[in-house]
């Protein structure tokens, strides 16, 4: 069975462009578009990876993660963070409510996301 | 006796007849019994003959204002006082002269007086010239204390002596409250979330001489404990003997400044933030379409998409090194980690990352090999790879085919120093002081090889925030060499 990955991206045409690479290597792609419909989804569908945006309309990816983090059931999904925010401090940050990894979007080419999502998702 | 009388008669004409000044002899009603050479000079009186059948009389040549003071000196003389006096006199058809005149009692053997003596010499120019220096003292000082920007001037011994009123309104401190104080009591610039000052920049004016810069982002610890963003110099001044002997210290409030420049800051972040998004999906999509995953692309179909993701690529640069400029600019130094490394991973990391572009632009990098590259220094390595990988880019850029770069670590004293050696098209002379400025490209620099023109901007930035220093030696069309020195003990923060 294929492994489910949610991607929460605010942004269509990146979701689009993700989507397309990971279904190509036979992942199951869910969307959501902000981080509360993200959360629903979490719990209702349990992915096998999230692929995570910060910067998102309403609750940041900052909160996602606090969230998850502190839930038993969701603690262990592993999340890469995938945003705009090129910081130390974003990154550490994000690292300490959990993400397994913290890529900045254009430094990172579709392949490097690729390898880091067969990498968690196991 | 003779001679005697002949050695006073010479005496006599050198003390007073060849005197220049006007000696003037007389009796106790202070008519005049005697003038000399320089005083008929001075008066325009051909002879003492003609002074004194002419019943001449000084007084009739001082102007009336003054002729109580005269009167007042030979009333003073009649009774053995000395007195020197000023006073202005006028000749006829001439100009005012002003005169400093001593009048003092002759006395006889016997310790009576009289006659009186009066010796005086114009002193006209000299007042004028006093006048000059008094009024160019009240012109200096009228522009120091009304000049927009704080003047506080420091002597030698650290001490206030000047602090105007602009100085006043920055600081809150009132001119009597600072004037005579050591200055670092009262003027204390401040810098960064620490609040201290790496280094007073006064004392050290005073000891180098040379004219310093408040530091960049530096604020001015105020009176009432409010800090304000201030910007100025401190410049030396020296004595006649030429030794330092105090500082100017001049500054200006600039909140508004500083404002407009956070704001800036701030629009190019959240810009350069925004645009990271649309960027993201050219690289992707023209990755997908490259990978031809989704479908195949003929040879000039492909040729196409590489240019747009090569393209988009230096769009990317180019928001990244805007963020980090506006991090530069903000203040916000970048945030170094250092630990103890070997620069050995870090050159040979960036070699293997520029190994695709050497070999494209057909120019060969030379690893020089030396016990440097393990000596283990306190650096972020990251930061420092950014900085070795955008010397060795330029130099493959900037190379011609066939070209050579070599890369080298080198000890010397307590640093290590790598240098990125080409053999390209070097950079013009006149050009060179310009090479670590933002958005500097040479003139000799083909359109398509141009970089975003920040990346020796930031790499001096981090070097320097490393304590080390960079550096090149170019000739035109012959090459260039970059130079970074790393400091090998320092403190890791």
């Amino acid at each position: 069975m294929s492994k489910k990955i949610l991607v929460i991206e605010d942004d269509s045409i990146l979701q689009d462009a993700l989507r397309e690479a990971l279904e190509i290597e036979g992942f199951t792609v869910l969307q959501a578009l902000e981080g509360i419909t993200g959360k629903k989804m979490v719990k209702e569908i349990q992915p096998d990876l999230i692929i995570l945006d910060l910067i998102l309309p309403g609750e940041d990816g900052y909160h996602f993660l606090c969230d998850l983090n502190e839930d038993e059931k969701t603690k262990n999904i592993p999340i890469i963070v995938l945003t705009v925010v090129e910081s130390e401090t974003s990154s550490e940050e994000c690292k300490a409510y959990g993400a397994v990894d913290y890529l900045v979007k254009s430094e990172n080419t579709i392949q490097d996301i690729l390898k880091k999502v067969k990498t968690y998702a196991k | 006796m003779k001679n005697n009388n002949k050695i006073i008669e010479n005496k006599y004409e050198l003390l007073v007849e060849k005197n220049p000044d006007c000696i003037k002899l007389f009796d106790l009603k202070g008519n005049l019994t005697y003038i000399n050479k320089g005083g008929l000079k001075e008066h325009r009186l051909k002879n003492l003959k003609q002074a004194l059948e002419n019943n001449w009389n000084i007084k009739d040549t001082i102007i009336d204002d003054d002729k109580k003071i005269f009167d007042q000196a030979i009333k003073d003389a009649k009774n053995g006082k000395v007195s020197i006096i000023e006073f202005n006199h006028t000749h006829k058809g001439s100009v005012n002269e002003t005169c400093s005149e001593l009048i003092a009692p002759i006395r006889e053997s016997d310790g009576s007086i009289s006659q009186i003596i009066g010796i005086s010499r114009d002193i006209s120019e000299l007042k004028r010239i006093q006048r000059a220096l008094q009024e160019n003292e009240s012109r200096l000082n009228a522009i120091v204390e009304n000049i927009g920007d704080a003047v506080v001037v420091v002597n030698k011994d650290g001490k206030i002596t000047t602090f105007n009123k602009q100085a006043s309104n920055i600081s809150g401190f009132k001119r009597g409250e600072v004037l005579g104080k050591k200055y670092h009591d009262i003027i204390k610039f401040i810098i960064g979330e620490d609040k201290k000052m790496k280094e007073d920049f006064v004392k050290t004016t005073m000891r180098c001489g040379k004219i310093a810069n408040i530091p960049n982002m530096a604020e001015l610890a105020c009176k009432n404990k409010l800090n304000k963003p201030v910007d100025g110099t401190a410049s030396p001044f020296k004595d006649e003997k030429n030794k330092i002997a105090g500082c100017v210290v001049v500054f200006r409030d600039v909140t508004k400044e500083r404002e407009v420049s956070r704001m800036k800051t701030e629009f190019v972040s959240i810009t350069s933030h925004q645009l990271r998004t649309p960027l993201s999906g050219i690289k992707w999509f023209s990755e997908l379409l490259l990978e031809e995953k989704i479908g195949t692309l003929n040879e000039k179909q492909k040729k196409f998409v590489r240019q747009i993701y090569n393209d988009n690529n230096r769009l990317i640069a180019l928001v990244k090194d805007l963020l980090n400029v506006s991090k530069i600019e903000s203040g916000k130094k970048f945030k170094i980690k250092k630990k103890p490394t070997s620069l050995k991973n870090i050159i040979d990391s960036a070699i293997k990352e520029i190994e695709p572009l050497s070999k494209e632009a057909d120019v060969q990098i030379k690893r020089i090999e030396t016990d440097a590259d393990n000596i283990a220094i306190n650096i972020d390595k990251e930061k420092i790879g950014q900085v070795v990988y955008h010397l060795i880019n330029n130099a493959t850029k900037f190379s011609k085919p066939k070209g050579e770069i070599k890369i080298k670590a080198e000890k010397s004293d307590d640093s290590v120093i790598i240098s990125v050696k080409d053999n390209g098209i070097g950079i013009p002379k006149k050009q060179q002081k310009y090479v670590f400025d933002k958005f500097f490209r040479a003139s000799n620099v083909p359109i398509e090889s141009a970089g975003t023109g920040l990346g020796l901007y930031i790499s001096k930035t981090i070097i320097e925030n490393h304590g080390g220093k960079i550096w090149l030696e170019s000739k035109e069309n012959k090459g260039t060499t970059f130079y970074i020195s790393l400091p090998i003990n320092t403190k890791t923060k």
